[in-house]
């Protein structure tokens, strides 16, 4: 069934019927008092017509002091649903909350164009960026564009000028970068390979130049092992004398030398330490998640140390993440809190030190043999330890040569 | 042959050069705008009346409604058939019958 809708009003508009008076004298006051009066038609029960709201106060002391009887038959579209918005608070409260975050929002660092496609140098932005307190979800006005410039310039490797430019939420990061320069090859340089441990030499294997010593002679560090200058004497005879003609070629010394030497360290561990410990204390701050930014969801941050992990939750369509979400960041809190550790204890740990340190840095040569000594005091334990080791002992070093 | 000339007194031309003359103005058959109008005599559905200076304007139609009406100006909205101005002069209502 069709229902007989009366006709809309227009938006800012109130509707009125008006009787009991003249309504010549009606139109001439209204113009007197420049009520914008609309839509009247004189009709059997009285005068239609619609003010707009803001005449709506004269209009009716109009009627007030002039014995017309205003009746009204109805609001515009926008009164009315303004006056339908008022009876409910919560809407109006979201509204005014949209409002606010989009005043916000307008703000706030979003996402940062760097106009360069070297990914180191983007990445030193970024952390240059980040140093200076510029990231995403930062509050524009806060930020001193100048100083970061500055900061841009002076820390950033390989641009010589940098510049920042707003556009909307997003900031342009222009740079200049360093026109690289020439590198000079050194691999035509000539060069000696050098001792870099006091060394008994047992295996040599010489590609190119000239070895200076002999298997089974000590090294010390530093001596010159193979020689990038290799010598030749061409040796004549004319009329029953000897010509000796001395012949120097300039090389680059090649091959691996192998001896045995031996390395000494002593690893610490004090009896009174200080060890990171969770207190307990677990937070949580969420942040929205929009592109690359991470707008904050919280007032203020929480301070002190922390373990963090982080976690992204955000709906995906057909298997396609959607480019925004909730980030979680879970704070565990920790202090750092005194430990004693007991003789055997600290022994222990300072045996998992001297593991660390075989793991990371003998891992290339052959640990023939390691002593250990232990010697104690007050403070703590110490454990000096004597490798043996097997391996390849020199290194190259270039040299020029003399005109 | 018969020659109908306007003739215009001083009291005219001053009016005109004063431009206290009523102007009516007719979009279609869909408004009509009258400027410098003294005051709306009547406006029901059918029929409007407006007095200017020297002459009512009446408009026939339909859903005619009024609006603008806070200057010297009014605007008759609705479908119009006809308007017709009257002379306010006695002399001129006169020589017309």
């Amino acid at each position: 069934m069709k229902k007989n809708r009366k006709p809309a009003l227009p938006f800012f508009r109130i509707g009125y019927t008006v009787s009991g008076g003249s309504a010549v004298r009606l139109y001439r006051l209204l113009r007197e008092n420049r009520v914008s009066a609309a839509d009247v038609c004189e009709k059997q029960d009285g005068i239609s017509l619609t003010v707009p709201f803001y005449n709506n106060r004269s209009f009716q002391r109009i009627c007030r002091k002039n014995g017309f009887e205003a009746a009204k038959t109805g609001d515009g579209d926008v009164v009315r649903a303004v006056k339908r918005i008022l009876k409910r608070p919560a809407l109006v409260i979201s509204l005014l909350i949209v409002f606010a975050v989009l005043l916000y929002l307008k703000d706030i660092v979003m996402r940062f164009d760097i106009m360069t496609e070297d990914e180191k140098i983007r990445s030193d932005i970024m952390n240059v960026l980040k140093e200076e307190g510029v990231s995403a979800g930062s509050y524009i006005p806060d930020i001193k564009f100048v100083v970061v410039e500055r900061a841009l310039k002076q820390r950033v490797e390989g641009i010589s000028w940098a510049g920042i430019t707003r556009k909307g939420n997003s900031l342009i990061i222009d740079v200049v970068e360093n026109i690289p320069a020439q590198k000079g090859s050194f691999s035509r340089f000539p060069s000696n390979l050098v001792a870099k441990e006091n060394a008994v030499i047992e295996k040599v294997r010489v590609q190119d130049g000239q070895l200076k010593t002999v298997v089974g002679s000590g090294v010390s560090k530093g001596d010159i092992i193979v020689s990038g200058i290799v010598e030749n004497n061409k040796v004549t005879w004319k009329d029953g004398k000897q010509n000796v003609e001395k012949r120097v070629r300039y090389t680059r010394s090649m091959g691996i030398i192998e001896g045995t030497f031996e390395r000494t360290l002593v690893f610490e561990q004090a009896f009174d330490d200080a060890v990171k410990k969770e207190t307990g204390n677990v937070y949580k701050q969420r942040y929205l998640h929009l592109y690359s930014a991470d707008i904050p969801l919280f007032f203020k941050a929480k301070t002190g140390s922390f373990y963090s992990d982080d976690e992204l939750s955000s709906a995906s369509i057909a298997g396609f993440m959607l480019p925004f979400g909730i980030r979680t960041v879970t704070l565990k809190e920790y202090d750092r809190k005194p430990v004693h550790y007991s003789q055997q204890e600290a022994i222990d740990l300072a045996k998992k030190k001297c593991e660390k340190y075989e793991k990371n840095f003998l891992s290339e040569y052959e640990i023939k043999d390691r002593k250990i000594s232990f010697t104690a005091d007050d403070k703590g334990v110490k454990m000096q330890v004597t490798y043996k080791l097997y391996g390849n002992i020199c290194e190259e070093a270039a040299f020029f040569i003399e005109k | 042959m018969n020659k109908t000339t306007t003739r215009l007194g001083f009291a005219g031309k001053l009016k005109d050069l004063a431009s206290l003359g009523s102007i009516v103005t007719v979009s279609d058959n869909r408004s009509v705008l009258i400027e410098n109008c003294r005051q709306v005599c009547e406006i029901s559905e059918i029929y409007a009346k407006v007095s200017t200076g020297d002459y009512y304007v009446e408009i026939w139609g339909k859903d005619l409604k009024m609006s603008d009406y806070t200057q010297d100006s009014v605007i008759i909205k609705g479908t119009v058939e006809s308007i017709k101005l009257i002379s306010k002069t006695f002399r001129e209502r006169r020589e017309k019958k």
